[in-house]
């Protein structure tokens, strides 16, 4: 069995858990972090990454019948995992917004580390602030890495909209960090 | 450049100053010996894209993969369905129930099982 997304999709496609634990192994990571980063709320981040990947089980023999493989696999779990979010996001029950504690960075000392603790916490309170799209669009481009057309692809928006919403999310997080520095 | 130029800048390529094309940098840099409130912007932008660059916390992709696995044969469970206090076919249960205390439905006992089941279960229908 090859190793690629596209050799380990096929053999999803053909009911092969062994495969499909080292597609999850592979992007789970970066979607939990990219649900994380949308709703603010582990538990509900992993309720998320989960439904990405049953849905990726459910329709891989879909995948093979259509021509549709691995090579867009990562993009096609981005894509899910984001709007799975955002949806989750706009319910009108409010999630709580975690302050899990980082683990302690051994370059730093203590004071420092404090600082570094607290000014994350203020970001993760200006994020909770930022529309369910602006929260996306920073979450695909600084967590995933993502380009100005591939977050666009992701958030199933144009490359233009996409660039707005980071300029206004950029914004509403720089104005929230000056005034906290002040 | 002014303050409010400089401001665009960060919003719409960020706090690096490597992504600043040319001839905006050089002005952004002469701005920035003058204005104490542009430093101040700028290091706030660059605050934020450092926090954002912060590791993501660890995360245990096992049970991911073995509940997904099962869920070929199963069907779908919504995110977050256990939060859910009240459903619709809760809803049809109890109405059915209020009916039978006024009379006015004369249920079957199999009508009866069969609203009950159906709300303790919730909706079989995929809403995906």
């Amino acid at each position: 069995m090859g190793d690629t997304d596209d050799a380990l999709v096929l053999e999803v496609a053909r009911g092969d858990r062994l495969a499909f634990a080292r597609l999850v192994e592979r992007h789970g990571a970066r979607l939990m972090a990219l649900a994380m980063r949308i709703v603010g709320n582990r538990a509900v981040a992993e309720e998320i990454v989960q439904e990405a990947f049953t849905r990726a089980w459910v329709q891989a023999p879909n995948w093979q019948q259509k021509g549709e493989m691995g090579r867009a696999f990562a993009a096609w779990l981005s894509r899910v995992t984001t709007n799975l979010a955002i949806d989750q996001v706009r319910k009108p029950r409010a999630l709580p917004i975690e302050d899990a504690p980082e683990p302690p960075d051994p370059d730093i000392g203590a004071e420092d580390a404090v600082i570094a603790s607290q000014k994350l916490a203020r970001l993760r309170a200006a994020l909770a602030t930022l529309p369910p799209r602006q929260r996306a669009a920073i979450a695909l481009t600084y967590d995933q890495g993502l380009s100005n057309s591939e977050g666009a692809a992701a958030l199933g928006t144009s490359v233009g909209a996409f660039e707005l919403l980071l300029v206004r999310a950029r914004r509403a997080l720089r104005i929230a960090m000056t005034e906290d520095e002040a | 450049m002014n303050d409010e130029e400089f401001h665009s800048l960060l919003d719409e390529l960020g706090g690096d100053p490597i992504r600043w094309p040319e001839p905006r940098r050089q002005e952004a840099q002469a701005l920035l010996v003058q204005s104490a409130q542009a430093c101040a912007s700028l290091k706030a932008m660059q605050a934020v894209e450092s926090l954002l660059a912060h590791p993501a916390p660890a995360f245990d992709t096992s049970r991911i993969a073995a509940r997904a696995a099962q869920a070929r044969q199963a069907p779908h469970r919504r995110i977050g369905a256990a939060a859910r206090k009240v459903s619709f076919a809760a809803l049809g249960a109890l109405a059915l129930a209020a009916g039978i205390l006024v009379g006015m439905t004369p249920p079957s006992d199999t009508a009866i099982i069969g609203s009950v089941q159906t709300a303790l279960n919730g909706s079989t229908g995929d809403v995906w």
